[in-house]
């Protein structure tokens, strides 16, 4: 069993700086969970604090049932892999694998033969024999997947091991860590600020701000029922348009959010929330075509209409969302309404 | 090129005395070129003392000074730049200030400790004091401070200690580091005059700057014995920097951490 369980774990930097505060999180045995917010939000921080390169200030963290609090590092039993991949320079691709193997005074025969495994997996062969420094940044990410994953620890921490790299490269490797989680089952805890990163990746997602935790579910639940405004925004690209209540003939107190997607031409929807706005740019994607414009109190909204979809810039567009997709917010607290 | 004739004047001029006679040595002005080459200079000066033991003891002390830094220096250096403890940054500016007391206001102070330890006229005179510099405590954590967290951070995580990561990560990426460390004491400690003059009484315990010093008498100087073992005294310097310097470059080259 690997789980690993946050319990009202606080961290603070000096007197003022709060990076995260009372978080409760649960991740279940073999799960892919994924941390997710902006820059800031305290994710890498609650990643740090299960690899015990931070500790809490408050609160305790448990790995397997195990409470790790006074734990080293190397004593977890975690692998983490580092954004800078953090590859040892000095060490050849073979040498750098079998590391924390060493470190561990295995066998010499094991140590071979599990390198030899990784190698494999991870299509390293041909790269043994190299210094980081002459490999390529993708070779790089699948040489510290693999110094991760030889020491079969009970979970991982991946902290944006994906967002150095090009973005043809990092759908690949998406997709390459996505299978590999599939054959591994092993808990893994990953970090990122990309919401794509989070939806494609994750059995459910984690989202953070300013140090707290708004919301836990799988993507389905956070594209769907976003818990406020700024989850609601962080998640789906283009993002959710949030219209004050008055603007499409709702009260004061309510924020109406709809995702652009959702928006169709009113002619070919009968019902629902209807809208009217004046294009101000258009971008046509072939599949789709975005349509940028305001509505006549000077609200900015994106509709993501079908590729066949005729609108030309300066042309007043009649659209509606079904009922079903609108999303209300407290116009103050912007917590959602139901 | 001018600059490097400027440069390399000394030197030429230091070799050319070396094979002269005393009389062209004392010549104005100097002769550059000289009547005849007189190798028999260099066993003249290293037959008038023992030289030998000299050198073996310039070395030991040299070789222990140097051994020494790159240790002691090694962890006080990591301490100052990755440890959090109470007072760091204070301990190491006042470190900092030692660095501009001159050394004729501490060696007084430094011959009592030395000889209230029992080391004065022994070899060990000379390499306690010199065993770990500010300098180079400063040098190090300088360098240290470069080198990426995640390193170390990933080390600790693959299951080595705090010493583990000085010694197996952090040390061998700072070869250019430890290697100017290298370089700069060995010069400072085999060069050296002041110190060894006062702690040192006795012919055995002698260094190689001790030795030469006695070719310059009250009243007359013999300048070719003096250049001939000059030459000889800076053999070891000269092969230290070279071989050193192609680790520096090695080092330099091997640590293309991020692209």
């Amino acid at each position: 069993m690997s789980e690993v369980e946050f319990r009202g774990v606080t961290k603070r930097f000096g007197d003022d700086t709060v990076a995260v505060e009372a978080l409760d999180l649960d991740v279940a045995d073999g799960e892919l969970m994924v941390l997710v917010g902006p820059s800031g939000c305290g994710k890498s921080t609650a990643l740090r604090m299960v690899a015990g390169l931070e500790r809490p200030t408050a609160g305790s963290i448990r790995i397997g049932g195990r409470d790790v609090d006074g734990l080293s590092p190397g004593a977890r039993d975690v692998a983490m892999v580092f954004q800078s991949y953090a590859l040892y320079p000095h060490m050849t691709v073979r040498r750098n694998l079998a590391f924390p193997l060493r470190r561990r005074n295995m066998d010499k025969a094991e140590i071979g033969r599990r390198v030899a495994d990784v190698a494999e997996m991870l299509e390293l062969t041909e790269l043994l024999h190299r210094k980081p420094a002459q490999l390529s940044g993708g070779q790089r990410q699948r040489v510290a997947m693999g110094r991760a994953l030889i020491r079969e620890p009970v979970a991982f921490l991946l902290d944006e091991p994906l967002s150095n790299l090009d973005a043809k490269l990092r759908s690949e490797l998406r997709a390459g860590l996505k299978r590999l989680h599939a054959r591994l089952s092993t808990t893994m805890i990953y970090v990122t600020h990309d919401q794509v990163e989070a939806m494609t990746l994750g059995d459910r997602i984690a989202v953070m701000d300013r140090g707290r935790l708004l919301q836990v579910g799988t993507p389905e639940e956070i594209y769907g029922r976003p818990c406020n405004e700024f989850v609601a925004r962080f998640v789906g690209s283009p993002a959710m348009n949030l219209l004050p209540g008055p603007a499409v003939g709702e009260g004061a107190n309510v924020t109406v959010g709809i995702r652009p997607e959702t928006l169709r031409p009113a002619a070919e929807l009968a019902g629902g929330l209807a809208l009217e706005i004046v294009a101000e740019v258009v971008e046509p994607l072939g599949s789709d075509v975005f349509v940028h414009g305001r509505t006549d109190a000077g609200e900015e909204v994106v509709a993501r209409l079908p590729g066949n979809a005729r609108v030309a810039a300066g042309e007043r567009v009649a659209l509606a969302a079904p009922g079903a997709d609108v999303h209300r917010f407290d116009a103050e607290t912007g917590a959602r309404l139901r | 090129m001018p600059l490097a004739a400027v440069m390399l004047l000394p030197l030429v001029w230091m070799l050319v005395t070396s094979v002269e006679t005393l009389a062209e040595s004392r010549h104005f002005p100097p002769t550059i070129v000289p009547s005849g080459i007189h190798w028999e200079n260099y066993p003249n000066a290293l037959d008038s003392a023992p030289f030998g033991r000299f050198f073996a003891n310039s070395l030991v002390v040299t070789l222990a000074s140097v051994a020494g830094n790159l240790v002691f220096c090694s962890l006080a250096g990591y301490a100052f730049a990755r440890l959090r403890f109470f007072g760091r940054d204070v301990i190491f500016i006042v470190l900092l200030a030692t660095l501009m007391v001159p050394f004729q206001v501490t060696m007084i102070p430094t011959f009592l400790i030395v000889q209230h330890l029992g080391l004065v006229n022994s070899l060990g005179a000379l390499i306690a004091p010199n065993l770990v510099t500010p300098f180079g405590i400063f040098l190090l954590r300088q360098f240290f401070r470069t080198l990426p967290v995640d390193l170390e951070e990933a080390a600790r995580i693959d299951g080595c200690s705090r010493l583990g990561v000085l010694f197996r990560v952090v040390l061998p990426l700072s070869m250019p580091a430890l290697a100017t460390l290298g370089i700069v004491t060995f010069l400072w400690t085999w060069n050296d005059f002041l110190w060894p003059l006062i702690a040192i009484s006795s012919t055995d315990q002698s260094t190689v700057q001790l030795g030469l010093a006695s070719f310059q008498g009250a009243h007359q100087t013999r300048w070719t014995l003096l250049m001939a073992g000059n030459v000889v005294a800076l053999a070891p310097m000269l092969l230290v920097f070279v071989f050193a310097q192609r680790w520096f470059v090695q080092s330099i080259a091997a640590t293309g951490v991020k692209g």
